[in-house]
């Protein structure tokens, strides 16, 4: 408050009264077209980069030699072949190596379409927690590629088979070798996935759940039907941005595996009967 | 704020008894004036103006090319004795039965000593037990050829150029001293005229000027007004240009003569209307590992694979086999690294218009010896050109070179035989590699590609012979084009003007004449935009990049090519009126 003092002189005076007063409106403009702008990102989408890479395994050495595939070996169930060793009667059959328990040769060989149309499924999740998980990326394994055994058709003719034993590679097998995935991290930012595995069997209609071990090999020996999930469904994929790879590691241990001498083994999960 | 009046009576006025006090006075401020913010208030928003702008601002692009790939794989050789039996028993053998008696296995190598994927996962050139890895199937992309990103940043004047007029007649210039040219003297239509004869387009017009370098002073002139184009045959007018024969006398103008002339649009303004004339120096922008090379799924070429199939009898390890020595593929190219272009500048100080696919053969599998360079002009047909030849220093690439060795006993496990074999050492980001012979004109703002940079590379004679002469210095072998532009901003086809004052509108690259006392310079048309004459960049934008697309057709050539190998570069087009009409 501004004090003043009026001389009386029975005349009239008159009174300038200061009124301090500050404009801003420096920048008013620029934050407006920030508000704009803003506003616009709000109704049509801010502009993003979906564009994918391609991350390729990560080489290692074997013997000196630097390799570069990817090995996965999927063993499923056969309940014919007896497991002497098991000391589970619901588990008494083999993991194998090999399409025989679920198709017959000659299915295999001539590549019929129950045997080719179906095919191995690798889901990578954001999490192993399969009550808020989210599938990112699928990989899928055609039956028509991987490695070969020795079999028969009747009884003299020897001819090879395929068998679920994969060596994908950047030459050969390659479907499956590479993972696509987002080349920016602003959208999504994982380089961490946990990779679970089915297969579509094309004979029955049905898929097989895989384990990370045979089921007979789980802690809870006593009753291998009761198990955590999160423990045996999966195993642990890392993504090095920078270097466009990727590397699988066993969950929750961190051994990497998908070498050649450590491949990614999946065993078929059996329900109890 | 009114006026407003106000009376002010003393306390002891107003009451006697009152004591002197101070007195407030209340004034009311109306105010009654708001800002009104418009823009505030009326925003339009256009998703395609949004699209536009982004695109507008976007500096990063990623560039995918197809390489359409030709060659044809005719150069026959031998391996001299002692030979590597890796090549011996990995040819395509022309005459089986002439070779059986002879023991000289002549033939071709195999289709995978060419492709830009080699898959022959098991060649023992890299698998021997204990000292060599082995195929690595990452660097099957790599193991033959390199393909980079580059630009040219700079121009180099001096660099060492040659050309054989013919037998015994081989002229030698420096980049910067312009087009050469051989006279020779004629007629057209009555008058004479003084011929000039260039290995290249001359890229000269009726009624410009050539200043001639080299001893072509006449009366201390040595510019000349170009009088007419071509001898009468088709094609012609681009290499050939004529002098007014005035009556020259002496022996300036000898038929034969050899020189180099400059292009000059005006004789009034000879100094800023002169083309200069480099070499482009490239500069390389990527690394091995960001190069993603993929076959083209299923697409061919219309030229077939071949193959044959060997009997035992009929080759030196007695072992038969199908053997494929020509293939047909075509290939996929995209990088994994964005290309970021900000505040990137040309050999002219221009910003970056295009950017080159560069090839550099590496050839890992040891068949050849360093790589070679040249320019268009110095593919010749039928022949090598001396150019190349090994003791031609000029001619010898800038590329690092290294070599290993492998040991062989033989059949018979007698004595050891050692081979040496070279890999030409791909370069890296950062490194260098020259590019084109080109012409600039300041007043025009013009570049003009006089002559594509090429490579050569020819099979080490010491391990597979293919030149039977004795004199193996300049062997025949296979060329091909180095750079491969990707235009990705577009130069208007107008020079703009602007009066010299006008600095704030002038971009950076202008070209101030004094001549015209007038910035020149060509504008860069926006994404999307397309001139009435078709030019103009439109490829996808999105994902906050330019995705520019390169159809690339790779040709690799060799000496033994039965058609004049620069005839690629000459398609000639056929009337569609015939003659006779």
């Amino acid at each position: 408050m501004n004090k003043i003092e009026v001389i009386f002189n029975n005349q009239s005076k008159d009174l300038v009264i200061p009124l301090e007063s500050s404009w801003d409106f420096y920048g008013q403009q620029e934050g407006v077209e920030k508000f704009e702008q803003s506003v616009l990102e709000q109704i049509i989408n801010k502009d993003q980069d979906f564009e994918v890479s391609r991350f390729e395994h990560k080489s290692y050495y074997t013997n000196v030699k630097e390799q570069t595939s990817i090995n996965y070996e999927f063993w499923l169930y056969n309940p014919n072949v007896i497991n002497t060793t098991t000391t589970i009667p619901a588990l008494s059959g083999t993991w194998e190596n090999s399409y025989t328990s679920k198709f017959s040769n000659l299915d295999i060989y001539y590549q019929r379409p129950n045997f080719n149309k179906s095919f191995w499924k690798l889901d990578l999740y954001d999490t192993p927690n399969n009550i808020n998980q989210k599938v990112y990326i699928t990989i899928i394994l055609p039956t028509h590629q991987g490695l070969t055994q020795p079999s028969q058709l009747g009884f003299f003719q020897n001819v090879l088979i395929k068998k679920p034993k994969y060596v994908l590679d950047y030459l050969g097998d390659k479907e499956g070798f590479f993972i696509y995935w987002l080349k920016k991290r602003n959208y999504l930012d994982i380089n961490t996935f946990y990779m679970s595995a089915k297969f579509f069997n094309g004979n029955t209609g049905q898929f097989i759940r895989m384990l990370n071990k045979p089921q007979y090999q789980l802690a809870n020996t006593s009753n291998p039907f009761s198990f955590s999930q999160e423990d045996y469904f999966y195993y642990r994929v890392n993504l090095d941005y920078t270097i466009q790879k990727y590397e699988v590691f066993k969950y929750p241990n961190i051994v990497r595996v998908g070498t050649e001498l450590e491949p990614i083994k999946w065993y078929e999960y059996v329900n109890p009967t | 704020m009114d006026v407003q009046n106000y009376l002010v009576v003393k306390p002891d006025l107003l009451n006697a008894a009152a004591p002197q006090t101070d007195i407030n006075i209340n004034t009311q401020l109306n105010e009654t004036q708001s800002q009104l913010i418009e823009y505030e208030q009326t925003s339009n928003v256009s998703l395609i103006t949004v699209f536009d702008n982004e695109r507008q601002d976007s500096n990063i692009f990623r560039p995918t090319y197809k390489i359409n790939y030709i060659y044809e794989n005719n150069i026959v050789g031998y391996c001299p004795n002692p030979s590597w039996e890796n090549y011996l028993n990995n040819l395509h053998y022309v005459d089986p039965i002439t070779s059986l008696v002879s023991q000289q296995w002549s033939g071709l190598p195999s289709y995978q000593e060419f492709e830009f994927i080699r898959t022959d996962v098991t060649n023992i050139q890299l698998n021997i037990p204990g000292l060599f890895d082995g195929f690595i199937t990452k660097s099957a992309s790599s193991y033959n050829w390199a393909v980079r990103l580059s630009y040219p940043f700079e121009n180099l004047t001096g660099v060492t150029m040659s050309y054989n007029f013919g037998p015994n007649n081989s002229f030698t210039w420096k980049s910067d001293d312009g087009v050469p040219f051989i006279i020779s003297t004629g007629s057209d239509n009555g008058l004479q005229i003084l011929q000039f004869n260039c290995p290249v387009k001359h890229g000269l017009s009726i009624g410009e000027y050539v200043q001639l370098l080299s001893g072509f002073t006449y009366n201390n002139i040595d510019t000349y007004q170009v009088y007419s184009l071509g001898n009468n045959t088709y094609g012609s007018d681009e290499y050939i240009f004529n002098l007014y024969n005035v009556g020259y006398t002496g022996n300036t103008f000898f038929s034969g003569k050899t020189g180099t002339f400059k292009r000059i649009i005006d004789i009034y303004n000879s100094g800023e209307t002169k083309s200069r004339y480099y070499v482009r120096n490239h500069k390389i922008i990527s690394n091995a590992q960001d190069t993603i090379t993929t076959r083209s799924a299923f697409e061919e070429n219309s030229y077939a694979n071949k193959s044959s199939y060997q009997l035992s009898a009929l080759t030196p390890n007695k072992i038969a086999k199908i053997f494929q020595y020509q293939s047909s593929y075509t290939y996929n190219l995209t990088f994994e690294r964005d290309l970021d272009l900000t505040n990137l500048l040309d050999n002219n100080k221009r910003p970056v218009s295009e950017i080159f696919a560069s090839f550099q053969w590496v050839g890992y599998f040891g068949w050849h010896n360093r790589l070679q360079r040249g320019w268009q002009f110095n593919l010749t047909s039928g022949a090598t050109n001396t150019w190349f030849d090994f003791t031609n220093s000029d001619s010898i690439e800038d590329v690092r070179t290294s070599q290993y060795s492998r040991v062989s006993r033989g059949l018979f496990n007698t004595t050891p035989n050692y081979f040496n074999f070279t890999i030409n050492l791909p370069k890296q980001s950062g490194d260098t590699v020259l590019g084109d012979f080109c012409e600039f004109n300041d007043t025009e703002q013009l570049e003009r590609v006089i002559s594509p940079y090429m490579n050569k590379f020819t099979y080490n004679q010491s391990l597979f012979t293919t030149d039977v002469t004795a004199n193996q210095t300049n062997p025949n072998g296979f060329y091909y084009q180095v750079h491969f532009p990707v235009r990705i901003k577009t130069f208007s086809n107008y020079v703009e003007t602007a009066a010299p004052n006008l600095v704030d509108v002038v971009p950076s690259y202008a070209f101030f004449s004094e001549n015209q006392n007038l910035w020149l310079w060509r504008d860069l048309y926006t994404y999307g935009f397309i001139d009435d004459e078709g030019r103009g960049v439109d490829f996808p934008f999105l994902n906050e990049a330019h995705y520019p697309f390169g159809n690339i057709t790779f040709r690799l050539f060799s000496d033994e090519s039965s058609f004049n190998p620069i005839d690629y570069y000459q398609i000639t087009i056929q009337p569609l009126i015939d003659p006779c009409e």
